[in-house]
């Protein structure tokens, strides 16, 4: 079943279309919250308190093709709202304790190699500034287009466009000075 | 053949302009002879010379100075492979000698590859159920119009600039209200047309004090011939005493600045009272 009709059935009140939607997107919503967040059980709680404002919201939620960006957009806000009640910064969280979902398909010894530099992208991510972690969180991670993200975080094109060049560049960096990754950035060729 | 007819026939030879039988004694001499076999490959172009270390460095410290700048506003097109040809070509030969730059690359390509696989994360079992168990509870009501209202009021108040653009309205409007002449009193302009909040004040005590100085001198003919009927008849009139209109006119003068107070809060049913007291007759 395409998006659109799951979306349509969701807002006829349909359980199990509803039920549907929330697995479809609770690996994401839940990725998203933690990188904003930091902590698992925080970004549990905050993950639940999204898929309840988007079931309230669900009437006027966007058609399939804006959906995304549109979901992500209360994520985001949920998460900043979290901080600020809290009054915190997001906590770095070790990796280990999160089951990341994709993955390419890999033998054993790639799958460790990988781990391991995921490992140091996630602890690198956590050092760039709010603004380019978020571009490079709703880009590079979640995959959303320039446009989208500029509608998102309410910034020009433009903006985000060069932002987004810096950001990547910044993470590079950021993985090329941590002593760890000495010998673990070698690409093949 | 000695090594100076060869080296004298060579430019002939590589250009392939010498006749069949010197060209044959050429290279029977080449194949002799170390030091013209080479001269014959430099020559050819079959053996390459390897520049001395950091000549290239010294050079580009003498002109334009390291690309690396360049490069990394390259990088990122580079890694995505939406670079046009020619600078891929170029990028690429800038990175075969540049190792930072070759590390940046490589850091890129890594992050670019495994950012994506950091997208989704499993919230562990029981999220989907307890998410279910709280939306059951919720009545799926449309959203209230009051509510989109309030949404975007809140979304207006939770704009960084808002409170600039608001301090920029609040200014304008003050400068349209009241204008920025330095030294007369606060009147809104559209009202100008009218007296002044001042002038009305000043004609009412003024209208006041006539009307208690008139009412006075009636009062004081009053109390002549009331003290003259007494006389005559022996019967005593009550009247009113010229001292209880004087205090009147404290009172009517009370009345005057509250009814300009009222004035400028409401200067149409300020105006028509105005007419009123002033006139004797009704407002239109």
């Amino acid at each position: 079943m395409d998006l659109e009709e799951l979306l349509e059935r969701c807002r006829r009140g349909e359980n199990l279309a509803w039920e549907n939607l929330v697995r479809l997107y609770q690996g994401r919503i839940f990725g998203l919250c933690l990188h904003y967040v930091g902590n698992p059980d925080d970004a549990r709680d905050v993950a639940q308190e999204v898929f309840v404002k988007v079931y309230r919201k669900l009437r006027s939620c966007p058609g399939a093709e804006h959906f995304l960006p549109w979901l992500l957009t209360i994520c985001r806000n949920a998460c900043l709202d979290h901080l600020r009640r809290r009054k915190a910064r997001p906590q770095t969280t070790e990796l280990e304790t999160v089951r990341f979902v994709r993955g390419q398909e890999r033998n054993p010894e790639e799958q460790a190699l990988a781990d391991s530099r995921k490992n140091l992208l996630y602890r690198a991510l956590q050092r760039l500034t709010r603004m380019n972690r978020e571009i490079v969180l709703l880009k590079e991670i979640q995959g959303l287009s320039l446009e989208e993200i500029s509608t998102v975080l309410r910034i020009p094109l433009g903006t985000a466009k060069s932002r987004s060049h810096r950001a990547r560049l910044e993470l590079a960096e950021q993985l090329l000075n941590m002593p760890e990754a000495e010998g673990r950035l070698k690409t093949e060729g | 053949m000695r090594c100076e007819e060869f080296e004298q026939r060579l430019a002939g030879l590589t250009a392939g302009r010498l006749r069949d039988p010197e060209e044959d004694a050429c290279l029977r001499h080449a194949a002799t002879c170390a030091k013209c076999t080479r001269l014959l490959e430099t020559a050819r172009g079959d053996c390459r010379v390897e520049p001395p270390n950091g000549l290239l460095e010294s050079v580009l410290e003498q002109t334009t100075g390291r690309a690396c700048g360049d490069a990394r506003e390259l990088l990122c097109d580079f890694v995505d492979g939406t670079l046009p040809h020619g600078e891929d070509a170029l990028l690429k030969g800038h990175l075969r000698v540049c190792p930072r730059c070759r590390a940046l690359a490589d850091s890129l390509e890594i992050s670019h590859v495994l950012l994506a696989e950091l997208a989704e994360a499993d919230p562990g079992p029981g999220f989907t159920a307890s998410v279910l168990e709280e939306t059951n509870r919720l009545p799926q009501r449309p959203e209230q119009s009051v509510d989109a209202l309030l949404a975007f009021v809140r979304s207006l108040f939770l704009r960084p600039r808002f409170a600039l653009e608001a301090a920029y309205v609040g200014a304008l409007l003050l400068f349209g209200l009241y204008g920025l002449i330095p030294g007369e009193p606060l009147q809104p302009k559209f009202f100008s047309a009218g007296p002044t909040v001042t002038e009305m004040h000043q004609k009412a005590t003024r209208f006041t004090s006539a009307a208690v100085a008139d009412l006075s001198n009636r009062s004081r003919s009053l109390e002549i011939l009331a003290s003259a009927w007494t006389k005559t008849t022996g019967e005593t009139l009550r009247v009113y005493s010229a001292t209880t209109f004087v205090e009147l006119e404290g009172r009517y003068a009370g009345v005057c600045t509250w009814l300009a107070e009222t004035w400028q809060n409401a200067r149409f049913r300020a105006g028509r009272e105005w007419n009123e007291l002033t006139d004797g007759r009704p407002g239109s």
